[in-house]
């Protein structure tokens, strides 16, 4: 994709009052991250598809749908509803369809076409795929929805996008500051309760939920931690888990310990990545966060000439 | 205006996801250390975000569910193992995810049973535990009944169990226990297939 360079220059009159240093450009990192992760966590699942979506699968739609409380629709919800419409579509049809419309959506929002509307229509898509197998989500499902969702409110389709490449006077999101406030925010109460829950009960305090979330969730972990079963370990890492995310708020938005607390989540989303195997819930995790604290401070006259017009430097 | 309207409705949606957040960390907390939940204003605030205007807000923001992951305690995870003609039959699959969500289907519809053999039961299946085991059973017939006939069973009845990846804790480590996995059979389910 080309740019030209008027699309990617970001005149002082854009930032706002004490946001001197924060650039739009990280709407765009939310846009392509949100999408792009949504893409290929769709995709993942693809060769076992049949498994958990077919009437030959698991657990079968019907079965599902029974204890769904339809605040969204299912396939097979749909289905029957379009039944009722005369709109006589096969479950196995919708799903084809759907298993289409869903990625390609994807790849509209990354490429910033019909930047909204297609946010939209990928959230409906993801609720329904997510929710027609209800019994098989987990954390990283909401936090797709999160990310899609806020996809739809801020103006992610205004900075390097084919909307703006088509619009006569490409609009530069100039309050994308409030949106900014209101993901960080978002993330800060996240991070406020995820510790919180863990200081109300005994086992993360003494570090045993550590020790059982590292043994005893998930068999898939890459490193064995068996070597080292002295408590102090597993007690001084849970602590510093808590402290992390009760500290979030206030150390993320104070300038001097940012970059150090930044470090300190992705290297702890790093850590459940590898030793619990929630691969995609870390990557997701450490994207929103990315996008949150490290985006907008992204100096945009860096990117502001293309590599190719980049004075060369001679060799004395 | 436009602004400031934009300003209103993020301070209600954050207050709405503070307020989903709390009502989950007093369920959380009463539900460990299996307390009545009897608080008047929080039986109030429930019933309020209970109603269906709030319900599709949550589930279309995502705001729907609290984040205390993993808090107040690490759940135990288990598998599903099928035992059909004196063979062991799992499910296999392609992808790592699948088998993730497969995992954590598995403990969504055993999670009565553990709660219920802990002695504990969660506030949301508190009158309907009856009605929520009996879905469950129908959950793991079908996954039987799928495993079965994807794998080949040759007999006429089979069981299915869920079994608990028991691994010993710091202290029983310490004492000198074996860092060995066990599976802990939690649930047995006997089906006839034909």
């Amino acid at each position: 994709m080309v740019f030209s360079q008027k699309h990617i220059h970001f005149p002082a009159a854009i930032r706002q009052p004490g946001s001197q240093r924060l650039f739009p450009g990280w709407l765009f990192f939310f846009r392509i991250n949100i999408a792009g992760f949504a893409l290929l966590h769709f995709l993942s699942i693809q060769p076992d598809f049949a498994d958990l979506y077919s009437r030959q699968g698991y657990v079968y739609p019907d079965i599902l749908d029974a204890s769904y409380d339809h605040l969204t629709p299912t396939f097979y919800s749909l289905q029957a509803l379009l039944q009722q419409i005369h709109l006589p579509v096969s479950y196995d049809a919708l799903l084809a369809f759907s298993r289409v419309a869903y990625p390609v959506l994807l790849v509209l929002l990354i490429l910033g076409a019909g930047t909204r509307l297609n946010a939209i229509l990928a959230l409906f898509f993801q609720l329904l795929f997510c929710k027609s197998i209800h019994l098989y989500q987990y954390g990283v499902d909401n936090f797709t929805t999160i990310g899609l969702f806020y996809c739809c409110v801020f103006p992610v389709g205004s900075i390097y996008s084919l909307d703006n490449l088509l619009r006569k006077r490409p609009s530069l999101a100039p309050h994308h500051t409030l949106f900014l406030r209101l993901f960080r925010a978002h993330l800060c109460i996240a991070y406020f309760f995820s510790g919180f829950d863990k200081v109300l009960g005994p086992t993360w305090l003494n570090g045993e939920a550590m020790w059982k979330a590292l043994h005893a969730h998930n068999y898939y972990s890459i490193v064995n931690l068996d070597f080292i079963p002295q408590s102090w370990f597993f007690t001084a890492s849970s602590w510093i888990t808590i402290i992390l995310e009760l500290g979030y708020a206030v150390c993320m938005n104070l300038s001097r310990v940012r970059k150090y607390w930044l470090a300190g989540i992705l290297l702890m989303h790093t850590g459940i990545a590898l030793f619990m195997g929630l691969f995609f819930f870390s990557a997701l995790m450490i994207l929103l966060n990315l996008a949150a604290y490290y985006a907008p401070y992204i100096d945009p006259d860096k990117w502001a000439t293309p590599l190719l017009q980049r004075p060369k430097r001679h060799s004395p | 205006m436009k602004q400031k309207l934009f300003i209103a409705w993020c301070c209600i949606h954050l207050l709405f996801i503070v307020v989903i957040n709390l009502l989950g960390s007093y369920k959380s907390y009463h539900e460990f250390y299996n307390k009545p939940q009897d608080s008047r204003p929080v039986r109030l605030v429930a019933g309020l975000l209970n109603a269906v205007p709030f319900n599709y807000y949550g589930r279309y923001t995502g705001a729907e569910t609290g984040y205390g992951f993993f808090g107040i305690n690490v759940r135990t995870n288990g598998l599903l193992i099928g035992e059909c003609d004196g063979k062991k039959l799992s499910p296999v699959f392609a992808s790592y995810e699948t088998s993730l969500r497969f995992f954590t289907m598995a403990n969504s519809a055993t999670d009565g049973y553990i709660s219920e053999a802990e002695g504990r039961t969660p506030d949301s299946l508190r009158g309907s535990l009856t009605v929520k085991q009996a879905y469950d059973n129908l959950v793991l017939k079908n996954i039987a009944f799928t495993l079965y006939t994807k794998y080949g069973c040759g007999d006429s009845s089979a069981t299915l169990s869920y079994n608990l990846l028991n691994y010993p804790s710091m202290e029983a480590l310490q004492k000198g226990y074996p860092p060995k996995y066990q599976l802990v059979k939690m649930v047995t389910l006997h089906i006839g297939l034909h």
